[in-house]
């Protein structure tokens, strides 16, 4: 499902880098999930899932959760500069798929995929936007 | 899912099983309905319930949540739900979130939100849980074109009728705050409330208020389990005349005892056998049930003392046919047992079963064991528990038998479920009484409403098949007592010759039609050598017979009268 977010977000958005995909597709589910889970329920589980994953990727070390409703991710573009692209995309990706499995072992993976998945199919009410 | 039209207003089934009972049909569609009462009483999953019942892809359902249970949690507990379709989420069942427009207290935002949401999903119900969140947080002040709570409501309360969608809002209310405007606007307004005494929880619902329907009265108890809210409908007592009964009688399956009963007992009556612990008032229950089943009636036992596989185990011992009649559908066995029962949960059990089954018999074993079963503060007023139990059984036709345990000393016995008698039409009452040196089981039949009985007591014994009534104790006084003293009288013209003894044991005989000599021993309490004495006379004077039919038997011998 998590390659599903980001195939999407590469064939909207093909002339950007696989970083910025990563990042347009964690905007997006982010904004998905605020429309059911609030603002603050969705920045909790983006919290949660970061502190998890960011042992495995260094790339992460640097990204804060957005303090405004719209953002998810910030300093995510200094993250692509110290880094490189393709470790932000997997670094990201990895994201992604925790912020799934956290959700599914909370509500269910059905549940989880709806979600999440409804943003591939319907218009979010806000388009994510990229730092 | 609309059903029961009448006139413009559709009704909407609530998927609540009582529910629609009590709202005298369902919901009317199109009304703006608050579902308030305390924290953990049941309105987000009432709310849930609903909208899974009725959502679909095309009208779907919002639900809207606002500063009361996060979203994830939410779903989280209610996902475990046997209601809860995960594969509607998405499509026929919308969360949104209105935590951050509430946080800014500005409940324009949250209206705006709200309609735009409505005009884009086009639902067919809309919850919002929990709109006490947004009422508690008062007038918005300050901000240009702000508006007050009430004017929300009102508003709130007209887009959504206008977008025909059936609207719910959740709320956490006192008793006292039954004056805000809510409540006024609300066409609807359903309380739910849950009553803790000692270690019993009893929740209850109670409908104030719907326009354009006639609910239920009273407040009706409901149980939350995997399945949701199920409800169970007080039965009003104008809801319990009694069917017209065909004048017959049913069979009781105890040897002896129609002939007491004038025929058996009247069919759909209430008969309460009351009696000591250990007098046999299972096994007499059980046979008038198998009898039931043998006349190819169906029946239904209600059990509160013991599990159904034991209590199935017993009755095969006495009627083997009774797993067969199991596999055949005509018998169900309730067991109810959970302590904080109501008294409509229990009749709602009975009244499906016997509905099911096509039943005509009810065996309630016992009732001392219902009124254990039932949660305290129902114990309270078990006599009115009882008379709306066995009132509303008795209206649907079936023959209602019930059993009681008697406590207390000779003769001041007591039913322990205290002034039931008023409630039945047919009493017995077993004791326990001592004579001859040992314990007896005597029965009687107390009272039989509008029919003639008989007036006796008599002995009855529990055989391996079952109770059998025996002869009377016509040759005792003070029965009653438990303690009966025998008369002996002096020997009748046909016993010429004969002791008061000699006498004694061949009445004996005759009444018992035949016993060994252990029997006669226990019965009269006599010496050993005496009684070899007294029967080796009878024999020799031709008054009695000694056979050997699995064991030694004396017989008295039939004699012309004079």
């Amino acid at each position: 499902m998590t390659r599903r977010l980001i195939a999407r977000e590469a064939a909207e958005n093909g002339a950007f880098d696989d970083a910025t995909v990563a990042h347009r597709a964690c905007e997006r589910a982010y904004h998905q999930l605020a429309r059911w889970l609030g603002a603050t329920g969705c920045r909790t589980l983006f919290a949660r899932a970061l502190a998890q994953t960011r042992g495995d990727h260094i790339a992460l070390v640097e990204m804060r959760l957005g303090t405004s409703e719209e953002t998810a991710l910030t300093r995510v573009r200094e993250a692509v500069d110290s880094y490189g692209a393709p470790a932000v995309a997997r670094a990201l990706g990895a994201l992604l798929v925790e912020i799934v499995a956290l959700l599914g072992r909370l509500i269910g993976e059905d549940m989880a995929a709806r979600l999440v998945e409804e943003g591939i199919h319907n218009n979010a009410r806000t388009d994510a936007s990229p730092t | 899912m609309g059903n029961n039209d009448s006139g413009p207003i559709r009704s909407l089934a609530t998927g609540v099983p009582g529910f629609d009972a009590i709202l005298g049909g369902g919901l009317p569609e199109f009304s703006f309905n608050l579902i308030a009462g305390p924290p953990g009483a049941g309105k987000t999953t009432l709310a849930q319930q609903i909208i899974f019942a009725n959502a679909t892809a095309k009208r779907p359902a919002l639900y809207f949540t606002v500063l009361g249970e996060p979203t994830l949690k939410m779903i989280r507990y209610q996902r475990q739900y046997s209601f809860f379709d995960a594969a509607m989420v998405g499509s026929a069942v919308h969360y949104t979130n209105l935590s951050e427009e509430a946080l800014e207290q500005n409940l324009t935002l949250v209206l705006e939100r709200m309609i735009a949401e409505v005009e884009r999903a086009r639902p067919r119900i809309v919850v919002v849980d929990s709109f006490r969140t947004m009422s508690g947080s008062g007038t918005e002040l300050g901000s240009p074109g702000a508006i007050t709570i009430d004017h929300f409501v009102q508003r709130l309360a007209l887009h959504l009728t206008t977008w025909e969608v059936t609207s719910f809002l959740l709320g956490e209310y006192a008793d006292q705050e039954q004056r805000s405007p809510v409540f006024t606007v609300a066409d609807g307004v359903f309380w739910l409330s849950q009553v803790t005494d000692r270690n019993s929880v009893v929740r209850k619902l109670q409908v104030i208020k719907t326009r354009g329907r006639a609910p239920m009265p009273g407040l009706h108890t409901f149980r939350i389990t995997d399945d949701g809210l199920q409800i169970f409908p007080r039965i009003p007592e104008q809801q319990m005349q009694r069917r017209p009964q065909a004048a017959h009688r049913l069979r009781t399956g105890v040897p002896g005892l129609d002939e007491l009963l004038g025929g058996g007992v009247p069919a759909g009556d209430a008969v309460l056998l009351a009696g000591p612990a250990g007098s046999g008032k299972t096994t007499f229950a059980t046979q008038f049930a198998a009898e039931g089943l043998k006349m190819g009636e169906a029946v239904v036992i209600v059990v509160f003392e013991e599990y159904p596989e034991e209590y199935l185990e017993r009755a095969e011992e006495r009627i083997p046919e009774v797993d067969e009649m199991l596999g055949e559908g005509r018998l169900e066995i309730i067991y109810l047992r959970p302590l904080d029962l109501s008294v409509d949960e229990t009749l709602a059990e009975i009244l499906q079963a016997v509905d099911q089954r096509g039943a005509t018999r009810v065996v309630i074993d016992s009732l001392s064991g219902f009124e254990v079963a039932l949660a305290p503060a129902f114990r309270e007023d078990f006599r009115e528990s009882l008379y709306r139990l066995v009132g509303a059984l008795t209206a649907t036709g079936v023959t209602v038998f019930m059993t009681s345990e008697t406590t207390g000393g000779y003769p001041d016995m007591r039913f322990t479920t205290d002034k039931v008698s008023f409630i039945t039409d047919v009493i017995i009452v077993q004791r326990l009484v001592e004579f001859e040196g040992a314990l007896h089981k005597v029965m009687s039949v107390v009272k039989m409403r509008g029919s003639d009985h008989s007036h006796d007591f008599r002995l009855y014994e529990i055989t391996a098949k079952g109770a059998v009534i025996g002869g009377t104790l016509r040759d005792y006084r003070g029965i009653i007592t438990g303690v009966p003293e025998l008369v002996l009288r002096p020997a009748r013209p046909d016993h010429v010759g004969l002791t008061v003894s000699e006498a004694a044991v061949l009445d004996m005989l005759v009444r018992l039609g035949g016993a060994s000599r252990d029997l006669l021993a226990t019965r009269i309490s006599a010496v050993p050598n005496e009684l070899n004495q007294v029967l080796e006379r009878l024999v020799g004077l031709g008054y009695i017979t000694l056979a050997e039919e699995s064991g030694s038997v004396y017989r008295a011998v039939a004699r012309l009268g004079g």
